[in-house]
């Protein structure tokens, strides 16, 4: 049984990782089975994973809000862009 | 190319560039964080639409070929700035940064929750946080902020991010890993409760 908590479990640095793997791709069933144990033994990096899709959300809604916003290219940057077209 | 195709083609993007100049010009500089280079990567859009302007189809929309062309531009660009120079420079911040927050052991060095978590939904209409945080990820490296930006901005897979860029898997994981310990870092040490 000791054998089996020492191959599963892995550090904090590790836990963090695999916490950004999964919101980029996915885990294996391994790594979901680490990932989930070291959670439950430990509070500061449940903490974290949760501030960090805290931080996801801010991220999402900041990125959301700029797609809709529209910056205005000047008279000046207009007539230098176009110039481009007339060689 | 001909004259009669040459002037087509220069009466339809002189058209197209009137009506959807300032949309490709707002998507670039939201993706690069930065105006000169939107610029630049506009006119390289036009010039590009120019020259293969017998390969677009009558009838398909103007904005997205434009938008396809601009879209590829963007991509060259990272690729391009994903130099050995940078990217030691991003180990380098990147180990700095496993050093403040881990030890030898991989245990948290220093406890990693923000002040701000606490702020929870009240967080997210916070427009002064929001204010920060467009700056942290304006600070990050160029590559970082990359990952973030085609994550969070354009909704890829982390397959097409890490193919976009010429990386491995695990270098993105790694990446972007190491981009959010330090966007917390950057609000840590900006965000002020009141």
């Amino acid at each position: 049984m000791n054998k089996l908590v020492n191959i599963a479990s892995i550090s904090c640095k590790e836990a963090a990782l695999l916490g950004t793997k999964k919101s980029l791709d996915s885990l294996s069933f391994i790594e979901g089975i680490k990932f989930k144990l070291h959670l439950k033994i430990c509070k500061t990096c449940e903490d974290y994973i949760n501030q960090n899709n805290l931080l996801d959300s801010a991220i999402e809604q900041l990125l959301k809000s700029k797609k809709q916003q529209i910056i205005s290219l000047t008279e000046e940057q207009r007539t230098k862009i176009i110039q481009v077209l007339k060689h | 190319m001909p004259t009669e195709s040459k002037q087509d083609a220069q009466t339809h993007l002189t058209t197209w560039f009137t009506e959807y100049g300032d949309e490709l010009y707002s998507w670039a500089v939201h993706k690069t964080s930065s105006k000169e280079t939107a610029e630049d990567l506009v006119q390289e859009t036009l010039l590009s639409a120019f020259k293969a302007f017998s390969s677009f189809k009558i009838g398909s929309n103007p904005k997205t070929w434009l938008f396809t062309i601009l879209n590829n531009k963007i991509i060259d660009y990272y690729r391009a700035s994903n130099t050995k120079k940078s990217i030691n420079e991003t180990e380098l911040l990147g180990n700095r940064m496993d050093d403040e927050n881990f030890n030898a052991e991989g245990h948290w060095n220093r406890n990693p929750i923000s002040a701000w978590a606490n702020e929870k939904e009240h967080l997210l209409d916070n427009a002064g946080f929001l204010d920060i945080l467009d700056k942290c990820i304006q600070n990050l490296p160029l590559n970082w902020r990359n990952v973030i930006i085609s994550k969070y901005f354009d909704h890829k897979k982390g397959s097409q991010i890490s193919k976009e860029l010429n990386i491995t898997s695990s270098n993105l994981w790694q990446m972007a890993h190491r981009a959010k310990l330090q966007l917390k870092d950057c609000l840590d040490k900006n965000w002020e409760i009141d």
